[in-house]
């Protein structure tokens, strides 16, 4: 469908405003609310974060375009939920104890938004049990685990650990994230994904999701 | 000092570069939402920096361990800015939120202009200068983050945070500890950007300083990053310094002298220079950060003359059919640390129709793999690499020259090399190399071609790169156990490598037992303060009789240091002479200034120091240590050994008698000592040669047992034994 395509291209180029019209003509038009939303909306955030995987765009354009789609998102929102549409998955997700970074953290966010999670932010310096009372309460699937330092980078294992303690650790996916995380890391403390990238983690997380629920 | 105030500003200017802020966000001029990004910027410029709440912090005091004067400082924007910054990413205003946060980065890094401004006239007042910034985690753990919150009180005056993981909160806030000097002229105050591990910093500075460098020859220009040192700008250039003891103010290997403009004297040149020799300008490059430009002019220096041992042991007698190779010549190639070496093979005799030795030109990243480890996890993989390919590349193109043959002639290629050199050749990940558990990329045996290993002007002739054991015992000691047949005898016999690893074999056809021993670079003239390579005008033979000191220099030429042969003999006659007593103290007319050797052409004294003494005392108890742990593994003494392979070009020059009065050596082994030369060339020469050879290798990498010295208690007592010189 043409308008669906179109609200994609406007996505991928940050118009806000073109975006915002054009999902409230094919609503007007009837056409359906979840395929503006996965093949316009979401589908040209995509784009985006491919490109930015590509080093082909940097930080502003991904910005730029996740303004627009949460425009977009925002008109979409009353029907989805009057409709019930699902998201694809739902992620806890915060920087671990001790640490208060935020920005990474927040591009992980807004990149998983974009490939259509439901998100729960914990924000910063956030304790162990947290990522877990949260995650039982809202019934998630995936914890997502943010650390900047090498000092706060122990406490992701704090959280795995805790989760076995509690018998609850085959329940969910566990991603980690970070500068000085690597993959060697993530394999010794146990987490299940380590992504070098927003984009990258956004992406993992929706694959991961559909064949934990396929 | 520690009866210091806190000095508090607040009154201070608020700003926000846009620049900065464009630069942090990576914002391209071409990008398409170039516009947008800017205009959203200008929109919000005014509202962001109401929301500022800027403020320092500085205290002077001291550090509790160290007891060193320090100014501590904590520079703040306020909480404001954080907050808002989550709240537009929360709301889904993404680039918002974004420009809020670079923004309150770029108003942070404009507090410290009226910082230092302060700080200035808070050192002017004590007469106090300061010699170094230290930030976390660069410089300094995180931990002392909290050092820095308590010192300047930030909880009383400022109502400041610090988190579990030692982050300050508000999180737009700095610490910063300078440390003080008793010199008032110096004040190195600048954030050192070339310290600073992120390379793909936006804001990483520009150069600011220019220095005209002089030697001999030529004369070059180099543009310094602030905070950046002479030694550092060096680096990249053909004028680079050996920085055996990595840049840490020690060596004295990096001295350079200021012919025009001003370079603060610091403490490790008080150390290394006397005090007309500081009149005159000389400068350790490595502590030398100029604030303003100058010209300096380097030592005479030889180290295109570097020669790397060509022979070997072991006969190099064909044993390939020969009918199958469709060439004459192969090519085989060691690439040491220092060195590289050459040989064109004439296949039908097996005798080399040329040499051919180069300096290895990585070494301008440092002497040691270490250091060359590091400066391809800095980002220099690729320079590193282009460096060996060029290496190789005129190597062999001299090869030809001298040998009058064509690329048509040459049918094969082997080339030989420690783990570190193969993982840089191949341009591999070098990170697991420095780190434990110490992993390599890929130790096998490698099937390429010359135009993708050296270079695509060559033609693809088949090229092999020697298997290796492990991390620290690469193909240059599987070449050299098969170079000299460790691996074919019944006998037990050894092979040790006397460079900076001490990689040493024991064993016989049925097993090899093999171990570095991290003998440090002490025997390629590292760490030794007028150490040096094996150059022309290098001390390399030293006699001491009735107090009458006579030395040899490589080449004849006027002395200009020592090589690993002559730090072997000064010790053995300081030992033999009883100036060096058996704990390895130096007698006390030269304890403060060193044992006089020499003088160079400009006059300066070439000394052996004490620490020199007590640097070999290390290297030689580990080497000792190593060859009886090996054999204690064995179960066999120094009598069951039927020969003793040394390999290296020092080992070829090294007077073994000399070195067992020293230590380093089992006497009942001195006897069964062999000079074996590069047995890593010789072990490349028989790949070419020996149809054989490379099942050997091959079942040499898999089978090789490697023995954790580190942890061994054999090895720590036997070590620890040795440290000393044995009375006669």
């Amino acid at each position: 469908m043409a308008i669906i395509e179109e609200i994609s291209e406007f996505l991928q180029k940050g118009r806000a405003k073109n975006v915002k019209t054009l999902v409230q003509q094919a609503l007007d038009e009837g056409v359906d609310p979840k395929a503006i939303l996965n093949d316009g909306l979401l589908a040209g955030m995509m784009v985006i974060g491919g490109k930015f995987k590509r080093n082909e765009v940097f930080v502003p354009e991904v910005l730029v375009a996740a303004r627009a789609m949460n425009a977009g998102i925002a008109i979409l929102e009353p029907k989805l939920v009057e409709i019930g549409n699902k998201p694809v998955g739902k992620a806890v997700i915060g920087t671990v104890k001790g640490d208060l970074h935020d920005i990474g953290k927040n591009l992980v966010v807004m990149m998983m938004k974009g490939a259509g999670m439901e998100i729960y932010d914990l924000g910063v310096d956030v304790e162990p049990d947290v990522f877990i009372e949260k995650a039982e309460e809202v019934g998630a699937d995936i914890i997502g685990m943010s650390a900047l330092l090498t000092t706060t980078m122990p406490n992701m294992k704090t959280v795995i650990d805790r989760m076995n303690e509690k018998g609850v650790r085959d329940k969910y996916i566990v991603m980690v994230g970070g500068a000085p995380v690597n993959q060697t890391f993530a394999d010794e403390i146990g987490a299940d994904y380590y992504t070098p990238d927003a984009a990258t983690a956004a992406e993992m997380a929706k694959k991961a999701v559909l064949e934990k629920n396929a | 000092m520690d009866q210091e105030q806190v000095i508090k500003l607040t009154d201070l200017p608020v700003r926000t570069d846009r620049a900065d802020v464009l630069r942090m966000m990576e914002l391209k001029e071409d990008s398409p939402v170039y516009e947008e990004v800017l205009e959203e910027y200008e929109d919000v410029k005014e509202e962001l920096e109401a929301m500022c709440a800027p403020a320092v912090l500085i205290r002077f005091g001291t550090i509790p361990e160290s007891g060193e004067r320090a100014a501590f400082v904590l520079l703040t924007v306020g909480g404001k800015l954080g907050e808002y910054s989550t709240q537009q990413f929360e709301t889904g205003d993404c680039l918002k939120g974004m420009i809020a946060d670079s923004a309150a980065d770029s108003m942070l890094f404009h507090l410290e202009e009226p910082m230092m401004e302060a700080l200035r006239q808070e050192c002017a007042l004590r007469k106090v200068g300061i010699s170094r910034r230290m930030e976390a985690p660069v410089d300094m753990p995180m931990a002392r983050q909290k050092l820095i919150f308590e010192k300047t009180h930030a909880e009383q005056e400022l109502g400041m945070g610090i988190s579990t993981g030692y982050m300050f909160r508000p999180v737009k806030s700095q610490g910063i500890i300078f440390l003080l000097t008793e010199d008032p002229d110096v004040f190195r105050v600048q954030h050192d950007c070339s310290k600073c591990p992120r390379l793909d910093c936006p804001l990483r500075k520009k150069p600011a300083v220019h220095m005209t460098v002089r030697d001999r020859e030529h004369t070059g220009e180099i543009d310094l990053e602030p905070g950046q040192s002479i030694l550092e700008a060096l680096a990249g250039t053909d004028q680079y310094f050996e920085a055996i003891c990595g840049g840490n103010g020690h060596c004295g290997k990096c001295r350079v002298r200021v012919a025009e403009g001003k370079l603060a004297v610091t403490p490790e040149d008080q150390k290394v220079f006397s005090t007309s020799e500081l009149a005159d300008g000389w400068r350790l490059s490595c502590r030398a950060y100029p604030e303003t430009d100058l010209i300096i002019e380097l030592p005479q220096r030889n180290t295109e003359t570097y020669e790397a041992v060509t022979q070997f042991e072991g006969d190099t007698a064909v044993l390939r059919e020969s009918s199958s190779l469709p060439g004459l010549y192969g090519i085989a190639a060691d690439i040491g640390t220092t060195t590289i070496a050459m040989q064109l093979i004439d296949l039908k005799t097996g005798s080399a129709a040329a040499s051919a030795s180069r300096i290895n030109h990585q070494r301008r990243y440092g002497a040691d793999v270490i250091s060359r480890i590091q400066a391809s996890c800095d980002g220099k993989g690729d320079e590193l690499r282009k460096s060996i390919r060029e290496d190789l590349r005129a190597g062999m193109e001299e090869l030809l020259r001298k040998a009058k043959v064509s690329w048509e002639d040459i049918s094969c290629a082997a080339i030989a090399g420690n783990t570190t050199m193969i993982h840089l050749l191949m341009g591999y990940d070098c990170s697991g190399l420095g780190v434990y558990p110490f992993t390599p990329v890929n130790l096998d045996l490698i099937e390429s071609s010359l135009n993708l290993l050296v270079s695509d002007t060559f033609p693809c002739i088949p090229a092999a790169i020697l298997p290796g054991i492990s991390t620290y015992v690469g193909g240059d000691i599987v070449s050299g156990i098969v170079c000299c047949g460790i691996d074919q005898g019944e006998k037990i016999s050894m092979l040790v490598d006397l460079g900076t690893n001490g990689e040493m074999a024991a064993g016989n056809r049925e097993r090899i037992l093999t171990a570095s021993t991290a003998a440090g670079p002490a025997f390629e003239g590292g760490n030794i303060q007028w150490g040096t390579g094996s150059i022309p005008g290098a001390i390399s033979r030293v006699a001491l009789n009735s107090g009458e000191i006579s030395v040899e220099t490589i080449a004849d030429a006027p002395p200009s240091g020592i090589c690993g042969t002559g730090v072997v003999e000064t010790v053995s006659e300081l030992v033999r002479n009883e100036i060096v007593d058996e704990t390895g103290l130096l007698d006390e007319d030269y304890f403060d200034d060193g044992f006089p050797l020499a003088r160079t052409e400009d006059g300066q004294q070439i000394v052996f120091t004490q620490q020199d003494v007590r640097e070999i005392q290390l290297a030689k108890a580990s080497v000792r240590a190593g060859i009886e742990t090996l054999l204690l593994r064995w179960g066999i003494t120094e009598e069951d050994v039927d020969t003793l392979y040394i390999a290296g070009g020092f080992g070829f020059q090294l007077d073994v008698e000399k070195a067992a009065f020293i230590g380093m050596l089992p006497p009942a082994l001195a006897g069964k000592a062999k000079a074996a030369g590069n047995t890593s060339l010789g072990g490349a020469v028989k790949y070419l040669l020996d149809s054989s050879a490379r099942e050997r290798m091959e079942k040499l990498a898999r089978t090789t047992e490697e023995m954790n010295l580190s942890g061994d208690a054999d090895f720590n007592r036997i070590y620890m034994e040795q440290m000393m010189f044995a009375e006669e």
